[in-house]
């Protein structure tokens, strides 16, 4: 079974934000609400590097694991999604995610934070396949649809890569063999349990 | 009334954000098992929620998405859009992986294009201010108050006291018309943005070797085994090129080598990163040459075939010391050395600038040694070399080539009276009546001899705020400018703006014709005397666009006009038909509804656009290179089978002989490896056959199957009947053909002719390196108006200052006499950001780019900072000399040397500190404003193209 | 252990946490001199003239990738700048583990005094009651602990429900059954704290002066408070009573502030850690708290007669004599 994977080139990220407004123009994600992100270490200094960040999908997610509601479930692609419906907004999975994922619309009066949000790996969520609610609670599936996340299909330079891990992998080996230097893969090691990788 | 049209869309995952529907009934129903919690849930749900996802479910079964692939709006790239309309609503965007140039890959700009379409922030009516406020009013009022007012100004100052500002947002069809449109209402002074954008580019490098444009492709940068990037930043203003790019670095392991006074996002990505001072490019590259002749790395056998003038090069190259480049540059030699070797080790080397090289009082001398150094290299003419000049705009490319320029017709052809003969052929039209457009009064002398306005350049668009300003006596013109029409134009892409907010006040009228209301509409202290139309998107019209690469697209209509919008070309006729010259300028072209059929221009303009090879372009040929996206390669851009088998991709320019030719395009200009037939070329003979006793053509250099083994001159009938090919020439052909050139034959029998012999229309010369015709032959370093290196004016003093230049006077030494230094000590650059375009107006409008940049900033050194007393993220001011000040955030960066603060340039919308948002149309002005860089920018034109100088002047800062 | 582990190294992080925010001024400050203390160890990696050297990014880059710092990033909000946040696995640790370390520890103190009443059942007063009455704790002080009291037992089966509502609830009711059930808990625990908080402070400023440490309180203690028979002197509150007042001192404002912490995150905006070790706080307090409450019930329903003084307000005399004689005497 393929496991989904996303995966950043840290060699070829520009910052150029594209996976940031794909993201917001496939889901219709509102103002305030970031799914993506793309953050710069060492801005404006020899060895700036750029990533883009989003829910990275982890094999043990601690979303899953702290979620009071046990909101959160994986598809058999390994795509970590949530339930709206169920969940309460406490923020938990903010404060457990390693990657800042999880979303909310408001900082809250009287710790009400809404209905989190996350980036889908563009796969809906429990409703019925594009169905209006699920467009409407979740954005875009476009994994129903055969498709890939739209932040990574749009990518300027295909730094950011996703789909089937061993493809990304495979991708990704053989750019790094060409580049003949380090591999520049952020994130992998701590979303799929391989660390030192 | 268009706003039916947005009904339909999509309730966006908001609702699903904010609504604090605990369950919805559906999945209630479907789940509830032990009811108890449930009921109680379901008992407090508000019932809009229920109702609403039962509508929704209804609404949704109609799932017929219709899928239209249209281009890009905003860089020169031209990426592939694929756009899902359903009911008339732009409901998605897909990646376009078919696209060669793109690969499916987009920018933060390109993906998120559909926000032009589903946005309310445009403007939504035309409108006209009365009394300060904004009044709604119909298009028929609004065309025939503005049509009245110009020909009332026609009256009293004659023509040319209307200036018509266009656009690089035109598609190539609409730039076409806008430039007729000002020759038929009689006036040169037509401009458009390429003029601060790459106009010295286009005047260096079409001085150097014939055309002014990117050699070679995007694509072709695979080949490259070195690639020298200066004053460009393609990861903020290209992206998309950057695919390109480091697919060279990958897979050929090519260095990556970027010339910058700012640490860019590019150079992040470099090689070797060198940090030059503002300004300062001729020297450094002079620097490099110096090695290159010292160490004998020229390529000596190309310069001799195919270049001209390199020995009084090599006289310039050698005052250029180790020693005096690190005095004016500040590069260390081992630095410059290294990079040298490091293009002269691995060949073919491409060379990229943009902006940071052309916005220069000597932006031309920069553009001129960047063409220099390739030839010195033998870069020139090959696959993988080339000068790679990426364009700003997405079709600031195709909006120059066909003229919308303040100094040539269409296709470069010029302004004397053989052009306009030309082109009155072409038009179908009396010369006479067209020179009758005109004012025929004669305000300046070319050899002693009056010339009238129709033969004179135009004001530039750099420049019409002194257009207006200027006392009348120093103009060469009837009147100052009365009347300013901005057809999609940002004011804020422009410097010394308190100076342009006077003059923006001081005319009659004022129309802006755009989509968004623009910094136009906001920026003057007026009551009245001020009419915004809305114009539509490109994505809401069609015709054809070039990409920086000399390809053209066809772009398909994606939606109807939104609100009250209208196509550019709908707009023209209307404004034409008020001002009674619609049957001249729509001759040819067919007329449905009052919107002219975008075919017909096309075919138009391919009957007369010989000299750049817009000829071959027919409407038909374009569609189907569209529909066959796939079948082309993605390095060479060639077709592989299929309908469009041996053509690029786009058929770039030149684009050899009629359409019926089938020419396959050029994709690699000047490259004598393959023949002229199939996208092969020589250098142009411009510039006549022989100098001084040197012989202009080149030597033993000629394309692959040339029945001439040696150099040529351009084809006229002449030569064909010299060298026996006449009869080559149909009956019909020889014709037409008679007392013509390769230029003017409209036949394009002369053409076919040449090529079918192997022969590159245009002649085979040698490239030249000095360029006599310009104020400086040999590209030499001068120091910018506004410098802080006081001890180098001395040495590299600027020019005198002119009594007219392009009809204005204009000044040089004047300004550098003057010591500003002790004031303004720091440099002061501007740039691009990702998120932006431009002025900004239609980015800034777009909600999902507006979130990622909300406040205009300084990048300012840690040095500067601490002595200036900022902290980051703090505010600041930055005043330039001309007294424009600015109140900016601090981002304190390494990014910038210490003494350099540079400016983003897309922000508008505050002056002096002070918001302008209240006088924007209400709900339509950008979500994000700014003060803009230009307010503190300063005076400084380029000597031959006018080209504003924004990347190296002064300024001061301090805390806020 | 492993809980344990956790929670040590959480009290550690939280006092680095607190000592460096008190430092600085504000996150992005902080931010920066965190910053600037890893680019400080890198300058021998730089190679001073390849500037912009693309090679592998190098021990700096993927240092500061786990460093939790806040780097530049166009997107705004908490922490956008974070690349990984660290700490919250410490914080899942804790997370996961305080349901079974919590529930058991509030388990096992409800079956100790559930099981000590079984088997003791009530203790009489010596000697009977005698039918008179004197006044022990006034209206105001009775509306006071009972509203402390009593909000304090909403939120604690609202809070438990919270926490435990997924090991003990959802297995046997489903998620959907569930969700609402804690979305109505989550709603009525938000509204209570404050009000709870509100409570606490009065209550706490009324008894404190009575909770103080008095001649004879040792003597109460190694007396075992009379367990065994022998009667010891005590004032108005015995040493018993004042340790589950300091417990409510202690851990009551703890709950209370790190409750508004949690109620008002953006106070400590881009301090993720912050809420983190709140949060912490808030159930340990809780836990400890809610086992206590457990004796105290216990104590004031096995002792007859003790109840009155929260009911009526009134004691009996022999009741008076015997657990707060010095008290009594007092105030005859």
């Amino acid at each position: 079974m393929a496991r989904m994977k996303f995966l950043c080139d840290a060699e070829r990220c520009t910052e150029c934000n594209s996976c940031v407004t794909a993201c917001k123009n496939e889901n219709e994600v509102p103002w305030g609400i970031n799914r993506r992100r793309v953050v710069t270490i060492n801005d404006g200094e020899p060895g700036e590097r750029s990533i883009s960040v989003a829910c990275m999908h982890c094999s043990d997610a601690p979303c899953m694991a702290v979620c009071p509601v046990d909101c959160f479930y994986q598809t058999s692609d390994g795509v970590v999604l949530h339930d709206k419906d169920l969940c309460i907004g406490c923020g938990y999975c903010f404060y457990a995610c390693p990657f800042g994922a999880p979303q909310f619309p408001s900082t809250g009066v009287f710790g009400s934070k809404g209905k989190m949000d996350k980036c889908t790996f563009c796969n809906g969520g429990p409703e019925e396949d594009h169905s209006h609610d699920e467009h409407r609670k979740y954005g875009a599936n476009r994994i129903a649809e055969g498709k890939l996340p739209l932040c990574a299909e749009m990518c300027s330079s295909k730094a950011l890569l996703a789909g089937d891990g061993d493809e990304v992998a495979d991708i990704f080996r053989e750019r790094s063999t060409y580049r003949g230097a380090g591999t520049g893969a952020w994130g992998w090691g701590t979303a799929y349990n391989r660390k030192g990788v | 009334m268009k706003l039916i049209s947005r009904q339909g869309v999509e309730q966006s995952v908001e609702d699903g954000l904010l609504a604090n529907n605990l369950i919805t009934r559906r999945s209630f129903i479907k789940r509830s098992g032990i009811a108890t919690g449930g009921a109680i849930a379901a008992g407090s749900l508000p019932t809009v929620f229920i109702t609403r996802s039962a509508q929704a479910e209804v609404a949704s079964a109609d799932k017929k998405v219709k899928t239209i692939r249209s281009v890009c709006t905003h860089c020169s790239v031209g990426c592939g859009i694929l756009a899902e309309v359903r009911n008339g609503v732009w409901v998605g965007q897909e990646p376009d992986f078919d696209h060669p140039f793109s690969l499916g890959g987009h920018c933060a700009k390109g993906a998120s294009v559909r926000e032009h379409g589903i946005g309310e922030r445009r403007l939504k009516y035309p409108m006209k201010l009365v009394d300060g406020k904004w009044k709604k009013m119909s298009w028929e009022i609004a065309i025939d108050e503005i049509g009245n007012k110009m020909l009332e100004i026609r009256k009293q100052s004659g023509p040319d006291s209307i200036y018509l500002l266009g656009s690089a947002k035109f598609s190539n069809e609409q730039a076409y018309l806008f430039r007729k449109l000002a020759a038929m209402w009689g006036t040169n002074n037509v401009d458009h943005q390429a003029r601060i954008c790459h106009s010295t580019t286009v005047a260096g490098v079409a001085n150097t070797w014939g055309y002014g444009a990117m050699t070679n492709s995007y694509n072709d940068i695979h080949n490259s085994k070195a690639m020298l990037l200066i004053g460009g930043n393609p990861a903020e203003a290209h992206p998309v090129a950057m695919l390109h790019i480091f697919r060279a670095k990958e897979r050929n392991n090519a260095p990556l080598i970027v010339i910058d006074p700012r640490f860019t996002r590019t150079a992040a990505h470099a090689d070797e990163y060198v940090r030059i001072r503002p300004g300062s490019d001729v020297a450094v590259v002079w620097g490099m040459l110096w090695h290159i002749f010292k160490n004998g790395w020229e390529d000596q056998e190309f310069i001799n075939q195919r270049v001209y003038g390199m020995n009084e090069i090599r006289e310039e190259v050698a005052k250029w010391t180790p020693n005096e480049v690190e005095r004016v540059t500040g590069v260390k030699e081992k630095q410059i050395k290294r990079t040298a070797k490091l293009m002269a080790d691995n060949r073919p080397g491409t060379l990229i600038w943009c902006m940071g090289g052309t916005q220069h009082t000597i932006g031309n001398n920069n553009t001129r040694a960047y063409c220099v150094f390739q030839l010195a290299l033998g870069n020139m003419g090959v696959s993988g070399g080339g000068t790679n000049i990426f364009r700003g705009h997405d079709n600031v490319q195709g909006a120059t080539d066909l003229g919308v320029l303040s100094h040539t017709l269409p296709g470069y052809y010029g302004l004397s009276a053989g052009a306009w003969k030309h082109w009155s052929k072409v038009w179908d039209l009396d010369y006479n009546w067209v020179a009758s457009r005109f004012d025929q009064s004669s305000y300046e002398k070319s050899k002693g001899k009056p010339v009238k306005p129709m033969n004179t350049k135009g004001i530039t668009v750099s420049r019409w705020l002194d257009g207006v300003l200027e006392d009348k006596k120093n103009i060469a013109q009837k009147d100052n400018v009365k009347a300013m029409l901005f057809w999609g134009h940002a004011p804020n892409s422009q410097t010394r703006t308190n100076e342009m907010k006077k003059a923006m006040e001081k005319l009659d009228m004022m129309v802006v014709i755009d989509p968004h209301p623009t910094v136009s509409a906001i920026l003057p202290d007026r009551k009245d005397g001020m009419y915004l139309l809305p114009a539509s998107t490109q994505f809401e019209t069609y015709g054809s666009v070039t990409a920086s690469n000399r390809s053209l697209q066809w772009r398909d209509k994606v939606i109807e006009p939104v609100f009250d919008s209208l196509p550019d070309q709908t707009i023209m006729y209307k404004l034409a038909k008020k001002l009674g010259i619609d049957k001249q300028l729509f001759k040819n072209i067919k007329i449905n509804n009052d919107e002219p059929l975008v075919e017909d221009i096309t075919r138009e303009f391919n009957k007369g656009m010989w000299t750049v090879g817009y000829t071959g372009q027919t409407p038909e040929r374009l569609k189907k290179h569209m529909r066959n996206l796939h079948t082309f390669d993605k390095t060479t851009l060639l077709a592989k089978g299929g309908e469009c088998n041996g053509e690029y991709f786009g058929l770039p320019w030149p684009c050899w002989g009629t359409g019926d030719m089938g020419h396959p395009g050029t994709p690699n200009l000047y490259d004598t490896s393959k023949p002229v037939a199939k996208g092969g070329l020589t250098f142009r003979a411009r510039f006549g056959v022989e100098r001084n006793g040197t012989n202009l053509l080149a030597e033993g250099s000629y394309s692959k199957g040339s029945a001439i083994k040696d150099g040529y001159p351009e084809f006229n009938d002449k030569l064909l009947k010299k060298l026996g090919w006449w009869n080559q020439l149909t009956s019909s052909e020889r014709k037409s053909a008679e007392g013509k050139n390769w230029k003017t034959d409209l036949s394009g029998g002369i053409q076919r002719v040449a090529i079918k012999n192997g022969c590159s229309p245009f002649g085979n010369a040698k490239a030249r390196a000095v360029v006599w015709t310009f104020p400086d032959p040999v590209p030499v370093h001068r120091e910018p108006l506004y410098t802080n290196r006081r001890d180098l004016v001395k040495d590299y003093p600027t020019v005198a200052d002119r009594r007219s230049h392009y009809r204005l006077p204009t000044r040089y030494a004047s300004i550098q006499e003057k010591d500003y230094s002790k004031k303004y000590p720091l440099i002061l650059t501007s740039g691009r950001l990702v998120e932006y375009e431009g002025g900004g107006d239609e980015s800034r409008s777009n909600k999902w780019l507006a979130e990622l940049q909300q406040d205009m900033f300084a990048e300012v050194n840690v040095v500067d900072a601490n002595n200036n007393n900022l902290r980051d993220g703090k505010m600041m001011w930055v005043e330039g000399p001309e007294g424009g000040r600015i109140k900016v955030k601090a981002l304190v960066t390494e990014r910038v040397e210490p003494g350099v603060v540079f400016l983003p340039f897309h922000f508008g919308g505050y002056l002096g500190g002070k918001s302008l948002e209240h006088r924007y149309p209400k709900g339509i002005g950008p979500y994000v404003l700014g003060e803009s860089a230009n307010t503190a920018l300063t005076y400084g034109y380029d000597t031959v193209t006018q080209m504003q100088e924004t990347k190296a002047s002064l300024c001061r800062i301090w805390q806020a | 252990m492993k809980c344990l582990s956790t929670l040590f190294l959480c009290a550690v992080l939280s006092v680095q946490v607190f000592a460096e925010e008190a430092k600085t001024v504000d996150a992005q400050a902080y931010s920066q001199v965190l910053k600037e203390s890893y680019i400080e160890e890198d300058k021998a990696v730089k190679l001073p003239e390849k500037l912009g050297y693309s090679g592998t990014p190098g021990t700096k880059f993927w240092r500061g990738v786990r460093s939790g710092i806040s780097y530049q990033t166009q997107v705004r909000g908490d922490d956008t700048g974070v690349f990984i946040n660290a700490d919250g696995e410490y914080w899942r640790l804790y997370r996961n583990n305080v349901a079974t370390v919590g529930g058991t520890i509030i388990g096992l103190s409800l079956l100790l005094f559930l099981l000590l009443y079984l088997l003791f059942g009530k203790f009489g007063v010596e000697g009977g009651f005698s039918g008179e009455f004197v006044q022990r704790f006034k209206l105001h002080e009775r509306i006071l602990h009972w509203g402390t009291a009593s909000l304090f037992i909403v939120l604690g089966i609202t809070g438990l429900i919270l926490l435990l509502g997924r090991y003990l609830l959802i297995p046997m009711m489903g998620t959907e059954t569930f969700a609402p059930i804690a979305t109505v808990a989550k709603a009525i625990h938000d509204v209570l704290g404050p009000i709870f908080s509100v409570f606490l402070l009065v209550m706490l400023i009324r008894f404190i002066k009575d909770n103080f440490y008095q001649p004879g309180d040792v003597n109460w203690v190694l007396k075992g408070g009379g367990l065994f028979g022998k009667h010891v002197a005590s004032w108005r509150f015995n040493f018993g009573e004042k340790v589950w007042f300091w417990i409510i001192f202690f851990a009551g404002t703890s709950i209370a502030v790190t409750g508004y912490i949690l109620l008002f995150t953006d106070l400590v905006s881009g301090q993720r850690q912050v809420v983190e070790l709140s949060h912490i706080l808030h159930t340990v307090s809780a836990t400890l708290m809610i086992a206590v409450l457990f004796g105290h019930i216990y104590m004031s329903i096995a002792m007859d007669g003790s109840l009155l003084a929260m009911t009526r307000g009134k004691v009996d005399k022999n009741w008076a004599k015997q657990h707060h004689s010095a008290w009594y005497e007092g105030k005859v």
